[in-house]
């Protein structure tokens, strides 16, 4: 016998708010910035939660994105109408073949070379002037920045004007990946390496609600002593702490509302799980979404001004630093029988 | 000569910076002349190795540490970090540069516990599996050392329990949090773990270099957090060496005369003498020659 088909009912059929969007911006103080993480191919999951988002009244003001999020904030700030359709078409068809190309190839023979990289990026140029109409960031619908790091001094770096493409390109250059760019004559990499997930960024820039999409993380791998279990638990714990401090940096001035992402992805760079990634993410935040709505929403009985400053998010969103002083508010699951 | 007055307990904090962190000698000297002495000393990755040194004997720290470090440099199986790497790399490598560091670390400190020094003393490791700074309290000094100085690649992994300590400059490159967890009320920072190069160096960096240059720029970040975070509710005095190589040992007492010069530079600004004014740490906020620029 065939599984029967898994497809989420309706966010109004499967609890009592009336039809229509989620009601929530009524409560959000203005400008709401969607805040976009980085993470290669779990970049998937960003599409997912603006499904969920889309089921609300809620809409980004302006946008600010690291490496592939930077990505979809231009998507997005590009059309905001037509963002998620065209997201579909991108995540459907990104591999690290559209990234990289053939230059990938020659890694093997090119590692022991003194280059700058193991891949170039004339590919990965090509696939972004083939997703993006726009060329400069003057040419986006929305406010949209996207965050690179300074190689030399290991600061972060949101460009919001001139050449989009390049910014993006910057913005994602993995190190040692992808070669580091040149903008105004500095060397850009990766803005992972500064600010994985631009909470504070945002803030500094004066969003007046956080709204973070993160991108999930992979499945926790048993602990060894292999140096490249090593090396890649390290990358994960360097990111989190990044994390950590933009979220209480960013929670303690304004409300930092953090969308639930899945936890059991591949790795960063494996794009064959971008669609399950995606779909899940959806289903998470669009209950959420819903919770968030019922609890602190402008139809929930305390709420009768603009949400207070804080993190909401579900009650362990996170492997957070414990040293951290968060003020949150928890968001909890409602019955979605 | 008055001494400068700190809110106590003073704990001094000796950053991670691997050759760098040669630099710290000097400092600590400096501030020891000036009879600043601390209540506990605190330390992560090379900066653990000092801060041991210091605890152990104050007076004989000068010597002992310039000694410790020579014959590290010295040793041609251990002043090379790149062939530490590639040993590390090659897997069964990496007890050997442990084995060595070890040897060195012994001829100071033998078998001594914690509670042999002089001083309170904290060295800070990771643990691998929580992903949050872990003091080590277990091991003897020299396994302590082994385990915050645990350069991933370079070293294995500790074992400690049920969990794997590595580096802890990698979750606290300058360990001020762990220093007031223990309860300082001040704080004097011997900071040799800038991440950085110059703008004339960065354009000739290999794929590898901007690959660990982007890991110290992502620790150095977590660190600046971490200094506004405890400047925020004691005074933090910041000593800061950015130059001299992190990675040439061979070169690394070099660079203990900058480490005098800037900590004479910062510490006598709040020192009582020649009947000039000067300034009272008291309020919390960051003192020194480093500044936390916003983002």
């Amino acid at each position: 016998m065939a599984t029967p088909l898994h497809v989420p009912k309706p966010i109004a059929a499967t609890d009592n708010s009336p039809r229509g969007p989620v009601q929530l911006q009524a409560c959000l103080p203005r400008p709401i910035t969607f805040v976009m993480a980085g993470g290669g191919a779990h970049g998937a999951v960003q599409w997912g939660l603006l499904q969920a988002l889309a089921e609300t009244d809620v809409a980004a003001d302006a946008l600010i994105g690291t490496s592939a999020g930077s990505l979809t904030s231009a998507i997005v700030g590009e059309d905001p109408l037509s963002a998620l359709s065209r997201l579909s078409y991108v995540w459907s068809q990104l591999d690290l073949d559209v990234l990289v190309g053939d230059s990938w190839v020659s890694i093997l023979s090119s590692a022991t070379k003194r280059r700058r990289s193991l891949a170039d990026n004339t590919t990965e140029r090509e696939t972004l002037e083939a997703i993006l109409v726009a060329r400069s960031f003057a040419d986006l619908q929305l406010p949209t920045a996207a965050v690179a790091t300074d190689l030399a001094t290991g600061k972060a770096k949101a460009f919001d004007s001139g050449d989009l493409i390049t910014a993006l390109l910057a913005s994602s250059a993995i190190p040692g990946m992808l070669p580091p760019v040149t903008i105004n004559g500095r060397e850009y990499i990766d803005g992972l390496a500064s600010a994985n997930l631009p909470a504070r960024l945002a803030v500094e820039r004066g969003a007046g609600t956080v709204i973070v999409l993160d991108t999930g993380s992979r499945e926790p791998v048993p602990m060894s002593k292999t140096p490249t279990k090593v090396v890649a638990r390290v990358n994960g714990i360097l990111n989190a702490r990044q994390r950590s401090a933009a979220l209480a940096f960013a929670s303690s001035r304004v409300p930092t509302i953090v969308l639930p992402t899945p936890q059991n992805l591949g790795a960063a760079l494996d794009f064959r799980g971008t669609m399950s990634a995606a779909s899940s993410a959806y289903e998470l935040a669009r209950t959420f979404l819903s919770d968030f709505a019922g609890q602190y929403g402008p139809k929930a009985a305390r709420a009768d001004h603009d949400l207070e400053r804080g993190l909401y998010a579900r009650r362990t969103p996170y492997d957070l630093d414990p040293d951290l002083r968060l003020q949150l508010h928890s968001v909890d699951a409602g019955d979605h029988s | 000569m008055t001494q400068i007055r700190f809110p106590r307990p003073l704990a001094f904090v000796f950053s991670g910076g691997l050759a760098r962190s040669a630099s710290q000698i000097g400092m600590c000297e400096v501030a020891n002349e000036l009879g600043i002495i601390p209540d506990l000393v605190v330390g992560s990755s090379t900066g653990a190795i000092n801060a041991a040194v210091f605890a152990k004997d104050p007076e004989r720290f000068g010597t002992e540490a310039r000694l410790l470090w020579e014959g590290v440099a010295q040793d041609k199986a251990l002043s090379s970090i790149w062939r530490s790497t590639l040993r590390g790399l090659a897997g069964s490598g990496s007890t050997r540069t442990q084995t060595m560091l070890r040897k060195h670390l012994h001829h100071v400190f033998h078998d001594m516990e914690h509670g042999d020094l002089s001083i309170e003393f904290l060295a800070v490791a990771t643990d691998l599996s929580t992903g949050h700074s872990a003091p080590v309290r277990n091991l003897n000094i020299v396994d302590s050392l082994i385990a915050s100085a645990a350069f991933p690649v370079v070293m294995a992994p500790t074992p400690d329990g049920g969990d794997l300590l590595i580096d802890g400059s990698v979750v606290a490159g300058v360990p001020v949090g762990q220093a007031l967890a223990a309860g300082a009320k001040s704080i004097i920072v011997f900071d040799t773990g800038a991440s950085g190069v110059g703008d004339d160096e960065v354009i000739s960096l290999g794929w590898y270099e901007v690959l660990a240059l982007a890991f110290t720029h992502l620790i150095r970040g977590q660190a600046d957090h971490d200094l506004a975070l405890a400047a925020m509710s004691v005074p933090v005095v910041v000593i800061s060496q950015t130059t001299g190589s992190p990675f040439s040992l061979r070169r690394a007492v070099d660079g203990i005369d900058e480490g005098r010069r800037l900590a004479s530079e910062v510490l006598l600004e709040f020192a009582p003498h020649h009947g000039k004014e000067y300034r009272k740490i008291g309020k919390p906020g960051l003192y020194g020659n480093y500044s936390l620029e916003p983002t």
